[in-house]
């Protein structure tokens, strides 16, 4: 079973528009979305949960269509996490939790108590007095205290310290010790990705430029440093993007359509999405 | 719906406070006049709560939960059903009580009928609002909404001023229960535009 499949997925808003993108997530795997501001991810989250209209495509969300009648249900059995985290702020966490309680079928007290202790957050401190880690924190906790079997995480990391996300990510690694479950997170942090994921999607200016198993993509691409003038040396379709300094170039490209004596380096993953998002060509 | 009448409850608790005193000092004074206000202002709690989850954005989270639509729409006027029952219930405790101590029986025919027409025109600007604030949020939606107060405030100043009489006579052609039934009209008539102009919001 997949835990996501989306197909020829399309929506237009003034001045922006998500074109075409699919792809499918196997269920038990974790697929990091990357992408710079504005490039649709948010967007791509809320077409997949059935929170905005689309214009084309289809969503399958846990072999449901995001679109039937029956979806509401299978929203039972999916964790979401927004940035921001969005919860009732006048409320504490204790309210927080008897809300969730009643939304959600299978919520687990005693999980969220212990939630709370794990993550060190106070039962009665209202939501708006806390930190934004404390509200992420806080947003994991309710995402994760109903056994969900898909996660769903908006920018979970974005502008927290490096001790708190290392947190989050603890607790996103130990949720998917269950081979049935799976996770989509959306992130700018493309090495909190590189440690978490199994597959990567890169999402430009609405376009899902790449979407693959990241060990797939790690062994693909490959770095190659050397002079400017050897560029052009290059085949043009194994060339994903180039850097030019003063000490030469850089450029990205798919292993097996350069000559295998090339001086090849192993790039990060950070490397393939930037080269990829500048799109520079030669 | 349950967990968003409870989230709702909570939020009027965090911060509608004062609001709600308000309301029931405007409940329990022994005045029909000042129960009119009370049972409109009950208006103003879809809007008190509204702005709250616009505020941390928790509309935006909303429809991602295990919650349908309707359910969404619905638990705003049932919320505010039981909110203006639960004031009439004061009301009329308040006026048993003067009756227990005082000697009089406050409670008649008329008290009744106008009680009924305030809970009328009530439900029915909440049929009016509920669908604008539903469909464009908030800050659009307050138009509308201070639009209505000012109407019905204005017509409540009249009545004062010795156009009590009037509506009573007016009144004296309809039964309470009739009234009520406009009200209950209104919002039935009311609930799937709000899930329809809720939903294109969503969209």
């Amino acid at each position: 079973m997949n835990a996501i499949e989306v197909r020829a997925l399309t929506k237009k808003y003034p001045g922006f528009e998500l074109r075409n993108v699919k792809f499918t997530l196997p269920e038990g795997c974790i697929m990091g979305l990357v992408g710079e501001n504005g490039a649709g991810k948010s967007t791509l989250i809320r077409l997949i949960l059935d929170a905005a209209g689309r214009d084309a495509g289809d969503v399958r969300v846990l072999d449901t269509d995001n679109r039937s009648s029956g979806f509401v249900k299978i929203k039972d059995d999916i964790g979401v996490v927004l940035d921001d985290a969005r919860l009732p702020d006048s409320l504490n966490a204790r309210q927080v939790g008897r809300v969730f309680g009643d939304i959600y079928s299978k919520w687990d007290g005693a999980v969220y108590e212990e939630y709370l202790k794990r993550l060190d957050l106070p039962e009665k401190k209202r939501v708006k007095d806390f930190s934004r880690g404390m509200k992420m924190k806080l947003a994991l906790a309710c995402a994760l205290s109903h056994d969900a079997r898909l996660l769903i995480l908006d920018e979970p990391t974005g502008g927290l310290d490096p001790v708190v996300r290392d947190e989050i990510l603890e607790i996103l690694e130990d949720f998917t010790r269950r081979e049935d479950r799976s996770v989509l997170i959306s992130s700018h942090i493309v090495s909190d990705l590189e440690k978490l994921c199994d597959y990567v999607g890169f999402l430009h200016k609405g376009e899902l430029l790449l979407f693959d198993e990241k060990d797939r993509i790690l062994e693909e691409y490959a770095l190659a440093r050397l002079p400017e003038e050897r560029l052009e040396a290059l085949p043009e379709e194994a060339v994903h993007g180039v850097r030019r300094g003063k000490y030469g170039a850089e450029a990205l490209v798919e292993r097996r359509l350069v000559r295998p004596d090339l001086n090849l380096e192993k790039p990060t993953l950070e490397d393939i999405i930037v080269f990829f998002a500048r799109g520079d060509k030669q | 719906m349950k967990g968003l009448f409870r989230k709702d409850l909570y939020v009027l608790r965090g911060i509608g406070w004062a609001f709600i005193l308000m309301d029931l000092a405007f409940a329990l004074i022994p005045d029909l006049r000042f129960f009119a206000f009370a049972a409109f202002y009950t208006v103003m709690l879809s809007l008190i709560l509204m702005q709250a989850d616009e505020q941390c954005k928790f509309d935006t989270l909303l429809p991602m939960l295990p919650v349908s639509r309707r359910s969404v729409v619905l638990e705003l006027y049932i919320f505010g059903w039981v909110y203006i029952a639960a004031l009439s219930a004061l009301a009329l405790a308040a006026q048993a009580l003067i009756w227990s101590h005082a000697g009089y029986m406050a409670v008649d025919g008329a008290y009744l009928m106008m009680m009924s027409f305030d809970i009328c025109v009530a439900l029915v600007m909440e049929a009016v609002v509920l669908p604008v604030l539903l469909r464009y949020g908030t800050q659009k939606g307050r138009l509308i909404l201070v639009v209505s107060i000012c109407c019905v405030t204005g017509m409540s100043v009249g009545i004062m001023n010795g156009g009590f009489e009037t509506i009573l006579t007016v009144l004296s052609h309809i039964r309470a229960w009739q009234l009520l039934l406009i009200g209950a009209a209104a919002s039935a008539a009311s609930v799937p535009i709000s899930v329809a102009g809720y939903k294109k919001k969503i969209a």
